[in-house]
């Protein structure tokens, strides 16, 4: 009897803690379909950045639409997009909890997952998935912005891939056609090959009507680093690193790419201020009509066909970034960077802040609202955008966006990669003013590999993540999440 | 009571030893909030400063070894640090020198003028009340080399679009050139007031009895303004010594690293490269530099004017 009892009164003491487990586990979320706003009234600061057009676009079309779903207060802070590393750096490192959600680079994602500031999502995932979707990412882009090595920190909010963009009224101008083809004996096309860009630009390159051939960002060294890597190395073979971490800028392929690149021949076919300019001036560039092609990114898609934001708009075609021609096989080598920032969740903040947190990327950066951003802007960066036929129809470029992103090459995200990414940096920038590229890139590999060695990876033995580590990395989440992907079958 | 009152203790009650005490020594009353303060916010941090440069620290580092001076000899062997650290001095000579001399100048033609004075005193002190980014931003807008108002402007003159900002061999210069523009209004400023307190007799008698204008610049006007040069110059010496924001919008420190000053170079070492350590032995040795460079001007400018 004494132990029936018991018994009932252990049982009455499980079922009055099982609600409070079960609540722990399950995050209300906030659900447009059945009107759900749990989190109605609490307000989510977040720490932003709007260097590329497409993040000030969410800003303005996603945000008003989770608020009026959620009832949730969102709070902005914009900063400069080279004052937020620092910022964020310096808040985690002291356990702050002035910002819940914040815009994260790939580059930086080792170095803020080093420092405990970047709160893991899986828990989140597993008990409330809502519209996030992980699996809609291609397996190289989550792996190199949602991702710090094997751990899912993020929610990406663009995918940003190298593209092309090219002036359709000059290249299908007949004057124009029968006047390279004069000058040139071959038809005027969009480049396909590095030389045929430095021709085609040439032919472009008129200062006296205040045209020029083409535009890169050669203004800082995180900018100067994106564009060599993303429209030339990479297809020409440059990589960043062996497997052993030995850097790899001075071979060959470096610095046959910094000499072309950063070489005076063609900087010359490119707008005077050249070696200043970064994300907005070589936009502005081309959306006023100085330039006749332009080496972009997915990110500038949206406002370079925007016809409030650009005299050119209507008059823009994206093409594949021009390849190197290997001369020994005559074969196009191209090889993309996929970089891009993703939004995570501060690690210091308080549960429930995380759970709101949660809430706004499941359903801001979600699918159905990553379509609505689609729809009005050309913008995509998930596989269900990227590849709907209604979507690709109305926005022809989504298609060549969704092969960039199935084969981009993601920065190293080490702790200490923005120092060894300055160095190099700084290196093209020097070869931009005239310095010798084989001495200058040398010498940058040489302090690129006192970095790594002064992080005491030579003595640890660590390994450089390859590409294929990545992917097999996401495959693994993703089968923990218990989801598949067609990439990693 | 008296000095010699007060000073003979030896056979006072403890009371009034201490009431003695606290009168002589009431100066420490009223100065002590401000001490305090000051050892907080600067005596302190210099202190933790010193030796975080002494240890290896990063933002993630685990541990923090003691690695003695070698913070230090990697900072004098850094390329960067050393060319940032002559950079800055380029900006401190030129920058002083340039918005001295035309902060003086417009101080002495203003004085000439006669209608319209406060208008034109409120319009020459405008670029002080901006902020330096606000001023790097429009500056940066206006040298434009495709749709700056600079070039625009050279263009209808028949000179070709200039890229200021963008050429090693200008970019310097053009950051140096807008600092003037934004700080020559300081030196203006307190020129124009130390010219207003000068007393009228010795002018009066010099032009009675027929000396040049440029002697009594020279004799005159100069030796008595000497006190108000010297604070001028010093406010503007150590304000260009920590020279950040209107590189940092303007130039972020390029081209390759021309325009990249002490401030920036240890802010980016510190908080983008997480090299705290390191960070903390550069500032400690750029303390040292201004500190030197202060201390030769204090004692130049100082015997100057006790001599006088």
């Amino acid at each position: 009897m004494r132990n029936i009892k018991t018994a009932w009164f252990l049982l009455l003491v499980i079922s009055l803690f099982l609600p409070l487990a079960s609540a722990q586990d399950s995050i209300p979320l906030t659900d447009p379909e059945t009107g759900a706003r749990p989190w109605e009234g609490k307000e989510l600061r977040i720490l932003n950045t709007e260097v590329v057009p497409i993040l000030a676009y969410q800003h303005e079309i996603l945000d008003p639409l989770y608020e009026e779903a959620s009832g949730v207060t969102l709070i902005y802070e914009n900063a400069a997009h080279s004052d937020v590393l620092p910022r964020i750096q310096t808040t985690c490192a002291a356990g702050g909890d002035d910002f819940d959600i914040m815009f994260v680079e790939d580059g930086w994602a080792g170095a803020l997952a080093a420092l405990g500031c970047l709160e893991e999502l899986d828990r989140f995932y597993l008990a409330a998935p809502g519209d996030s979707h992980p699996e809609d990412f291609t397996t190289r882009a989550f792996g190199t912005v949602a991702m710090a090595k094997e751990k899912w920190v993020g929610i990406p909010t663009l995918v940003a891939v190298g593209m092309f963009a090219y002036r359709t009224d000059l290249f299908g101008d007949p004057d124009e056609q029968a006047a390279f083809m004069e000058a040139y004996g071959r038809e005027l096309t969009v480049p396909a090959t590095w030389d045929e860009l430095a021709e085609v630009g040439e032919f472009f390159t008129r200062p006296d009507d205040e045209l020029y051939g083409f535009n890169y960002r050669y203004g800082t060294p995180n900018n100067i680093l994106f564009d060599y890597m993303i429209h030339f190395g990479f297809s020409r073979g440059v990589d960043f690193f062996d497997s052993e971490f030995n850097p790899l800028f001075d071979t060959e392929a470096a610095i046959d790419t910094a000499m072309f690149f950063a070489g005076q021949d063609v900087l010359n076919l490119q707008p005077p201020g050249r070696e200043s300019f970064q994300f907005g001036e070589v936009m502005q560039n081309f959306a006023q009509g100085k330039v006749a092609m332009y080496g972009t990114e997915s990110w500038a898609i949206p406002l370079l066909l925007d016809p409030d934001a650009s005299i050119v708009a209507a008059n823009t075609g994206f093409a594949p970034v021009p390849g190197w021609m290997n001369p020994e096989t005559g074969e196009i080598q191209s090889a993309l960077l996929s970089a891009g920032p993703a939004y995570m969740i501060n690690a210091h903040i308080s549960e429930e802040q995380k759970q709101i947190a949660w809430d706004y990327l499941q359903l801001a950066h979600g699918v159905a609202f990553s379509r609505i951003l689609a729809e009005q802007t050309g913008a995509g960066h998930r596989i269900s955008v990227l590849t709907d036929p209604d979507l690709v129809a109305k926005w022809p470029h989504l298609t060549a966006n969704y092969e960039a992103a199935k084969v981009g090459i993601g920065r190293p995200a080490e702790p200490w990669w923005p120092e060894a990414e300055n160095a190099i940096g700084r290196a093209l920038q020097e070869v931009a003013a005239g310095g010798d590229a084989a001495t200058l890139m040398m010498d940058a590999n040489n302090d690129i590999r006192e970095i790594v060695e002064d992080a005491g990876y030579y003595d640890e033995g660590l390994t450089y993540v390859s590409v294929e580590q990545r992917e097999e990395f996401v495959c693994a989440k993703l089968a923990e999440l218990g989801l598949e992907h067609d990439e990693c079958m | 009571m008296n000095a010699s009152d007060l000073s003979d203790t030896t056979n006072q009650p403890f009371s009034t030893r201490l009431y003695n005490l606290t009168q002589r020594q009431r100066h420490w009353f009223f100065i002590a909030p401000a001490l305090i303060i000051l050892l907080l916010v600067v005596i302190y941090p210099i202190i933790f400063s010193t030796g975080v440069s002494l240890f290896r620290v990063t933002f993630a580092s685990q541990s923090r070894p003691f690695v003695g001076l070698q913070n230090f000899e990697r900072m004098l062997g850094n390329d960067d640090f050393i060319q940032s650290a002559l950079n800055t001095l380029y900006y401190v000579v030129f920058s002083v020198s340039g918005s001295f001399l035309l902060g003086f100048a417009v101080a002495l033609l203003i004085r000439r003028i006669t209608a319209g004075k406060e208008l034109l005193r409120l319009i020459l002190i405008i670029p002080i009340t901006m902020a330096p980014i606000v001023v790097g931003l429009m500056w940066n807008w206006m040298l434009d080399p495709l749709f700056g108002l600079v070039n625009w402007f050279l263009g209808l003159l028949g000179i070709p679009g200039q890229t200021m900002l963008a050429q090693a061999s200008t970019a310097r210069l053009t950051v140096v050139l807008v600092d003037i523009w934004q700080w020559y209004p300081l030196v203006f400023l307190i020129i124009e007031a130390g010219m207003a307190t000068l007393p009228r007799a010795p002018f009066e008698s010099a032009r009675l009895e027929g000396v040049s204008s440029w002697m009594i610049f020279r004799r005159l006007t100069l030796p008595m303004l000497r006190p108000v040069i010297l604070v001028a110059l010093l406010l503007r010496t150590v304000d260009a010594f920590r020279t950040f924001d209107i590189v940092r919008v303007m130039t972020d420190g390029g081209p390759h690293l021309t325009t990249e000053t002490l401030s920036l170079y240890l802010y980016r070492t510190a908080f983008t490269f997480s090299k705290l350590s390191r960070a903390a032995a550069g500032s400690i040795l750029m303390l040292l530099f201004i500190g030197l460079i202060s201390a030769l001007m204090f004692r130049y400018l100082y015997r100057d004017v006790e001599v006088g």
